[in-house]
């Protein structure tokens, strides 16, 4: 953990240094194809800068780049002097970026949405910050939306308040207008001088070369996965209708340290179980499926001692991996909605934060699943309870859940990186998890008072021993899940 | 965003007039090694006086599951330098691998079926060696098939290499099975505290078995590597 951390170099450029962004023989391969070949620019800090080109000549794929959530295939780029490769939570703090996708959760509101931001980057006052965003951004009657309803207009400022929220000093826009009005687009140009204003360097790509030539000082053309213009632009003549009211000038928010490793997963974890009170899916689905095995078995399994000693332990343990793939897979699909796992590259939090918050909330809501499972199933398909052991019992069950919780939230990236998506879990998570079945079966079964309850003790320490190796597995493994 | 790994290179094509050469003497080297083992395990080792003629599998049986451990490994060492230096070269190995270790895995299973039903009486027992040998087919295969469903050779490369590293995790727990979990499973007969409790000539056999085996590995991983190298090519030119 220490060891992983420790490779995060802090940016060691104090924040007087310039930040200014190189870019030095970028290239990029996406398997066999290359979108980008020997790019090199230098944007010095406070420049206003234009980045054209047609469909699929890497403009995108430039910027992600340049906001470090893809790794160059050869080149690099640097901020202020560091290289991104080794940039640390300042570095990452430098910039704001505006992709595609909102990066925004559509099931919170947002206000929702820019609070845990504002968490995530260290922003000292998030009710401040967000008031001033409100007023420059005109926010007004969509904070307190949930951003999945919200028009693109909408939504799209509030992306922007997201990158800008942590006030960076290098803003990526990627296609800010699309989808804008009129009125929207002013406003947009109104507040990206307002920023250029301000100092910050602005890097927008567009289609649309009346966008282009409205505020950007500077063009940058691609062709050929290259650069093929790179020019001044002329002072902007734009004298068209202003924006409603003349925004604000953008103030800088204070910044307070960033969250350490244990408070950027307990925000994380936060913000998935106020996901999942508002919509309540991972419950509803994993634990009607858990609920729906148990009283299908019951009425073919033995009841009385009979159970405990024979397959009724399986059917439980079956019932609660089912529960975990299917609450697990559906967390993680739905960070993967809308990019939301980007914002979170973006952010200064630990990588191993991402994974410790996802894998937190999944056990939080398997533990209210096994909470009501449990139970019943005792009711079920168990005697009197004579000669069980329910401290033995709580064990296993907590201990068997954590490592079928881990394994799956490990995988869950991979599963919905793939073609086969969600389904794609069980898969890569049942070979894993068998030594884990096995174990957690044989120790209901003794905790429920069949076999040598001498031997509880030792396969409690396999368990726990089995969650152990796991556990620093996917820590250290997980970055490399999410990172492109 | 945090990028420590280097940059990624790209798999050129290897094979040459050379490397066609040398494939071609292995593939000699091979057959004549099989040939060796065939001979070594069936006539120079002598008969069992307790199982009889059916411990002569133990030869195939235990060279396979050694060179599955090793082919394993090799996917574990391919993992780790695939995320260090972002060379698909390093996944290609392991890819290959994979596959040659998974057709010697199920190699090892079925000859223990067999083993089992003359010995035990039935195919399959759920004692811990071999359901944690079947575990490890299922992860190598779950490895397998997330390479087929994961079109992107970058992104399938780094996915592959957590699954490969997490999945040799599993392989000391198989090894280590029969001391942790009482089991059917015969115990360790070549590396004991006392020294091998095998005749030599019994040794000499299982020896040759290694030698044929490791060359086989060798020569299977290789030919899967070229048939790597041409579908890039191809897949290359389609992308041009």
């Amino acid at each position: 953990m220490t060891a992983l951390a420790s490779r995060e170099v802090e940016s060691s450029a104090p924040s007087a240094v310039p930040s200014t962004l190189v870019v030095e023989g970028l290239g990029k391969e996406f398997g066999w194809t290359r979108v980008l070949s020997n790019v090199s620019l230098t944007i010095n800090e406070g420049e206003y800068v234009a980045l054209m080109g047609s469909n699929g000549v890497g403009k995108t794929t430039l910027l992600r780049m340049c906001a470090g959530l893809s790794v160059p295939t050869e080149g690099s780029v640097s901020i202020a002097g560091v290289d991104l490769r080794r940039a640390g939570p300042g570095l990452r703090r430098r910039v704001g970026f505006v992709s595609h996708e909102s990066l925004l959760y559509p099931d919170l509101t947002g206000r929702e949405n820019l609070e845990f931001h504002a968490r995530l980057f260290g922003v000292n006052d998030p009710e401040s910050a967000i008031a001033a965003l409100s007023e420059l951004l005109d926010l007004d009657g969509i904070l307190d939306r949930p951003a999945g309803v919200l028009s693109r207009g909408n939504r799209q400022r509030l992306t922007l308040a997201r990158a800008l929220l942590h006030g960076p000093r290098i803003v990526l826009l990627d296609e800010p207008f699309t989808g804008l009005d009129e009125e929207s687009s002013d406003r947009l140009l109104a507040v990206l001088d307002a920023l250029v204003a301000s100092g910050r360097t602005v890097v927008m790509t567009t289609h649309d070369r009346a966008v282009a030539e409205a505020g950007p000082r500077r063009l940058i053309m691609l062709d050929n996965r290259t650069v093929a213009v790179d020019r001044e632009l002329p002072v902007p003549t734009r004298q068209s209708a202003p924006a409603p009211s003349e925004p604000p000038a953008f103030t800088r928010p204070s910044l307070t340290t960033p969250p350490k490793l244990f408070r950027a997963a307990w925000a994380i974890a936060a913000k998935d179980l106020r996901v999942e009170f508002r919509t309540r899916d991972v419950i509803g689905s994993a634990g009607l499926f858990a609920l729906a095995v148990l009283i299908t078995a019951s009425f073919t399994m033995p009841t009385g001692a009979a159970a405990s000693a024979g397959a009724a332990t399986g059917v439980l343990w079956i019932s609660i991996l089912f529960a975990v793939l299917l609450g697990v897979g559906r967390t993680m699909a739905r960070e993967s909605a809308d990019r939301g796992i980007e914002g979170l590259l973006l952010s200064p939090a630990p990588r191993e934060s991402v994974f410790m918050g996802k894998a937190l909330a999944s056990l939080v809501l398997m533990a209210v699943v096994d909470i009501v499972i449990i139970p019943l199933f005792l009711v079920m398909m168990t005697s009197d309870g004579a000669g069980s052991n329910p401290f033995a019992l709580i064990g296993t069950v907590a201990l068997g859940t954590l490592g079928l919780v881990i394994v799956a939230s490990l995988f869950s990236g991979i599963a919905v990186g793939s073609r086969l998506g969600e389904s794609m879990l069980p898969i890569l998570v049942m070979p894993v998890v068998i030594p884990l079945m096995v174990g957690s079966v044989e120790l209901t079964r003794l905790a429920l008072g069949a076999g040598d309850s001498s031997s509880v003790w030792q396969w409690l320490g396999i368990l726990a021993g089995f969650d152990l190796m796991v556990l620093l597995a996917a820590i250290a493994m997980f970055r490399y899940v999410i990172e492109e | 965003m945090t990028q420590q790994a280097a940059p990624e290179t790209v798999v050129e094509p290897s094979d040459s007039e050379k490397s066609k050469r040398t494939t071609k003497w292995l593939g000699i080297a091979v057959a004549v090694s099989i040939v060796v083992f065939i001979y070594a395990s069936f006539f120079y080792a002598p008969e069992d006086s307790v199982q009889g003629v059916v411990q002569r599998i133990f030869y195939v049986h235990v060279a396979s599951a050694w060179i599955a451990a090793l082919a394993f490994f090799v996917v574990f060492l391919g993992s780790i330098g695939y995320l260090a230096k972002r060379n698909l070269r390093w996944d290609a190995y392991a890819g290959a691998s994979a596959e040659v270790g998974l057709l010697f895995t199920t190699v090892v299973l079925v000859t223990g079926m067999m083993w089992g039903k003359a010995i035990w009486g039935v195919y399959w027992t759920w004692e811990p060696r071999l359901t944690s040998v079947l575990v490890l087919w299922l992860l190598y295969l779950a490895y397998v098939a997330l390479r087929a469903y994961v079109p992107d050779p970058s992104r399938k490369a780094r996915f592959s290499a957590v699954l490969g590293i997490v999945a040799f995790l599993d392989v000391p727990i198989v090894y280590l099975s029969v001391k942790w979990w009482r089991t059917l499973h015969p115990e360790q007969v070549i590396v004991t505290e006392q020294g091998p409790q095998l005749p030599a000539s019994m040794i000499v056999a299982l020896m040759v078995g290694l030698v044929a085996m490791t060359l086989v590995y060798v020569y299977f991983v290789r030919l899967r590597f070229n048939v790597n190298d041409l579908e890039q090519q191809i897949k290359r030119e389609v992308a041009k």
